[in-house]
């Protein structure tokens, strides 16, 4: 008997009201029922924009850990609510050790950097292998080689800037590339040349920092799901409020969830450029209509399968941050061998 | 699994129509209403075992009747609906 799948509830409608009744959460706007689904079925519960939750359900939703965030409309997370903390104290008292060690410390950067570069080897390789010209295949072949040479030049870094200095280098050849595997029609009205951020300045800006936002969101709850503190990270230097630990986990999964989701969602025009908005300033932001598309290939993602190369079995997607996080206490706890980054074969 | 529950409540009295509303409360943390008394239902054994076990208590068993069936999934090759489709789909995205 295969265990039901868990899902995520987006609400995202200005002034739409998240409430429960005995077992059911319901959806309501201006009074109208919307939604209305057992609480069993949901894993956690996303509000975007103009959204409220009764208290009722967050008490509710932190006694059983189902995770409830917050998050604006162009993305940015605002608060989530979790349960009492779980996990193991002496866990997070390893972490915090690891943290402050600097061989350890350096063992799971290289790790996790490593995972990251050979993730978006294999997006380019296999995505340029459906591309229609040879000079865009040719691009991302270039590209992928020059991210080999930099993956040699990781097992001799011997100091944490020169792992840092890798992943930078790494990431800018990687994003000036990805405007190959776009197709080319779809090129022609979208003005992507390479990442920017904060706040995104084109349409495929902003479908990666949403996208991003919400791989965070779920990176943080798979952490304080198996016990660790989301704040304390390796590659990612400690800032207040900076959820370093999280921010490295999603590293080697940026690629094969959130980069690919994008290029399908462009390639395949789920997304027109009539579903942003240009907000005062210059920021370019997700309309309602352009959510949902966005919100729909997450959730197709999440569900596909892929055989995990170390456990030897099918997960999902949706399940790979979990493995992962469970991968990372292990490293963190034991003496010996340090963080297996979770390696996709294209 | 995935399970439809039907159930039937003798409504002429006000104690029957108690125990309708506390039937289909209860179904209600269960599944999804697709029809007046039809719920359809995704549960690991545990929930099943649950909800029978509920309804059970709920009901009397000289005049209402409860019919749980279980069924392959609620997907489109497997049913088909005419007129208003109430249901959710159990295994797209949930987003309003």
């Amino acid at each position: 008997m295969p265990p039901v799948m868990l899902k995520t509830l987006f609400v995202q409608r200005d002034g739409a009201v998240v409430r429960i009744h005995q077992d059911t959460v319901l959806v309501t706007l201006e009074g109208e029922t919307l939604l209305r689904v057992p609480l069993h079925m949901i894993e956690s519960i996303v509000g975007i924009g103009r959204v409220s939750f009764t208290s009722p359900l967050l008490e509710r939703c932190a006694a059983d850990g189902r995770s409830v965030v917050r998050m604006t409309r162009g993305g940015r997370f605002l608060y989530r609510i979790e349960g009492r903390l779980s996990g193991n104290v002496l866990l997070r008292a390893a972490q915090y050790e690891a943290a402050r060690s600097p061989e350890k410390s350096l063992a799971i950067m290289r790790a996790i950097v490593a995972g990251k570069v050979h993730n978006q080897r294999q997006l380019l390789l296999k995505a340029s292998r459906d591309l229609a010209d040879p000079a865009d295949r040719a691009a991302a072949r270039a590209a992928a080689d020059d991210l080999a040479r930099e993956l040699r030049k990781l097992p001799s870094a011997s100091h944490p800037d020169e792992v840092r200095g890798i992943e930078g280098v790494t990431a800018r050849r990687y994003f000036a590339a990805l405007r190959h595997l776009l197709v080319s029609s779809v090129r022609e009205v979208l003005t992507f040349d390479g990442r920017n951020r904060r706040p995104p300045r084109d349409p495929v800006n902003a479908v990666l920092s949403f996208l991003y936002t919400m791989l965070t969101r779920d990176a943080e709850s798979a952490l304080l799901g198996v016990g660790l503190d989301p704040q304390i990270g390796f590659l990612h230097t400690l800032r207040p409020g900076r959820p370093s630990l999280a921010l490295d986990l999603i590293e080697e999964m940026r690629p094969i969830l959130a980069d690919r989701v994008m290029l399908s969602l462009f390639n395949r025009r789920q997304l027109q450029p009539s579903d942003f908005e240009v907000l005062p300033g210059g920021a370019i932001e997700l309309g309602e209509a352009g959510r949902r598309a966005v919100f729909a290939e997450w959730d197709r993602r999440k569900q596909a399968e892929i055989e995990h190369p170390l456990l030897k079995q099918p997960v999902t997607y949706g399940r790979l941050l979990d493995v992962q996080a469970r991968m990372l206490a292990r490293a963190i706890r034991s003496q010996g061998p340090g963080y297996t980054p979770f390696l996709y074969r294209g | 699994m995935y399970y439809i529950v039907t159930y039937d409540v003798a409504t002429d009295t006000r104690e029957g129509q108690r125990r309708l509303r506390r039937v289909a409360q209860a179904c209600e943390g269960y599944g999804q209403r697709v029809q007046k008394s039809v719920f359809e239902c995704v549960l690991d054994e545990l929930r099943y075992v649950e909800l029978v076990h509920r309804l059970g208590a709920i009901i009397r068993r000289d005049e209402d009747s409860v019919r749980i069936y279980r069924t392959q999934d609620f997907t489109k090759s497997s049913l088909l609906v005419l007129g208003r489709n109430l249901g959710l789909d159990l295994n797209g995205p949930w987003t309003v």
